[in-house]
């Protein structure tokens, strides 16, 4: 169960990452690749990275049943924000740059339009797994290195086959279909390793438990 | 002389300090040249500053013109003004901003609309797609002429030159002798022809300043028709699909260096 938890926190990575650099080709048509451009992505993903882990770390500390149900709507949030990106980010480009006079104030509106709730979403699953993981005998120190560094290096991968092998190969809208149905491919397999009968089931460790 | 160069890879700029008129790097003087099918502009636009140098040159060529002048970075701004004696006026206006965004929020037309905008050796890729030459067409007179600096020795000139043809009426090219340049000349009209402009080549009229710069009887000879077969093995550069930077890393085999 773990290969497959940190497989898909691994692919949950590359999805968040990989997006920044497909909406660098989502803005470039309104608003150029200036550096104010990727100023604008950079402080609403690491906004959303922040945001989500905090809001993971308050959800993995709720009972069982209401992590479930609270975790399948954040998952399903991000996925449908995926799902609307696919099919209206150039409309919402558009309206903002028709609207909105200041370059910096546009461009920091879009990007958090876009693409704040995805990647806050796709955030909060690194601690709620690292929770998952330490109720499964894990220390909290170990649960919280390895998944947080299982996450990184798929955030590393994201940006190297989204540079090297996805945006030379797919056009821009066809990314988005892939990333929406990517986050459902991944999400619902993860929920199931997270909120199974069997997973709850397993005997709870405290988050003082001795490193292995 | 003074130059810019990128990194000592080439030389973005140059302007002859005693002279600022005269035109010093290669594929600028096709630039001017492609005044060849267009030889009385009122208003042209330029994407992309550089040092400054064929401002300085069109200010005195075209006197009764107007060049407004786009450009990114504001650094290259100030390093033209403090370092290559370049200075703006009311007929020489210059603009930080992206090109693009520049035409997406303008009205006005132009007679010529030029671009030369590289950064870093690449020109971004959304000023090199279908839907920036349509945006660029719409900003043209009904006689007017879109001229782009490209590099022709990576994969991506034939990608450049089947989009812009799949845009735009007509398409020649000037090929800039001992350099990996070409210059690209797209017409916003389909009549008359690149063949009957060029037979009217010897009896156009330019003042002394531009036949300093340019020999447009010479320079045509450098000049060609581009295929109207599309080389369909060339990606068309869409918003959607613009592959630029991958498509300049591979280089062509006919590359002249």
């Amino acid at each position: 169960m773990s290969a497959l938890l940190f497989s898909l926190v691994f692919c949950l990575g590359m999805l968040s990452m990989g997006l920044q650099l497909v909406a660098s080709r989502v803005l470039a048509p309104f608003f150029g690749t200036s550096i104010f451009v990727w100023a604008s992505l950079i402080t609403t993903f690491l906004a959303a990275f922040s945001t989500g882990s905090f809001i993971g770390g308050v959800i993995s500390g709720t009972p069982s049943a209401t992590q479930r149900k609270m975790m399948a709507s954040v998952m399903s949030i991000g996925s449908g924000a995926l799902l609307f990106n696919s099919l209206a980010c150039y409309a919402v480009c558009d309206w903002l740059d028709l609207r909105i006079e200041n370059l910096p104030a546009k461009l920091i509106t879009t990007c958090l339009l876009l693409y704040f709730v995805p990647i806050t979403a796709l955030s909060t699953i690194t601690p709620v797994s690292v929770a998952y993981y330490n109720r499964h005998g894990k220390s909290a120190g170990r649960a919280a290195g390895l998944l947080t560094g299982v996450s990184t290096l798929g955030n590393i991968a994201g940006v190297l086959v989204a540079a090297l092998v996805l945006i030379p190969t797919f056009g821009v809208h066809n990314l988005l279909h892939l990333w929406w149905i990517s986050s459902v491919c991944i999400q619902l397999p993860l929920w199931f390793v997270l909120y199974s009968r069997s997973a709850q089931s397993q005997p709870s460790s405290p988050a003082i438990a001795l490193d292995k | 002389m003074r130059s810019f160069w990128r990194s000592k890879l080439y030389r973005e700029s140059a302007v002859d300090l005693n002279d600022r008129s005269r035109l010093l790097v290669p594929y600028t003087k096709f630039i001017a040249a492609s005044a060849t099918f267009h030889p009385n502009p009122k208003s042209v636009l330029m994407i992309g500053l550089g040092g400054g140098g064929f401002n300085q040159f069109f200010e005195k060529a075209f006197p009764a013109a107007t060049l407004e002048t786009v450009e990114l970075d504001p650094q290259v701004f100030a390093l033209a003004q403090k370092h290559l004696g370049f200075k703006p006026t009311d007929r020489d206006k210059v603009t930080v901003l992206d090109g693009r965004m520049f035409l997406r929020h303008s009205k006005a037309t132009y007679d010529w609309i030029i671009l030369d905008a590289f950064r870093g050796g690449f020109v971004p890729p959304h000023l090199k797609t279908v839907e920036f030459y349509k945006l660029a067409q719409s900003h043209l007179t009904r006689d007017g002429m879109f001229v782009a600096n490209v590099r022709t020795d990576t994969a991506l000139f034939a990608s450049d030159v089947r989009t812009m043809r799949a845009v735009f009426p007509q398409l020649g090219i000037f090929d800039v002798q001992q350099t990996e340049n070409a210059v690209l000349v797209a017409t916003n009209f389909s009549s008359p022809t690149f063949e009957n402009m060029l037979k009217d080549v010897g009896h156009l009229s330019f003042n002394d300043t531009f036949r300093r710069g340019v020999d447009p009887a010479a320079a045509v000879k450098s000049f060609h028709i581009a295929a109207s077969e599309p080389d369909k093995k060339a990606p068309l550069l869409t918003d959607d699909f613009a592959p630029t930077e991958f498509l300049d890393a591979v280089k062509n085999k006919r590359s002249r260096r």
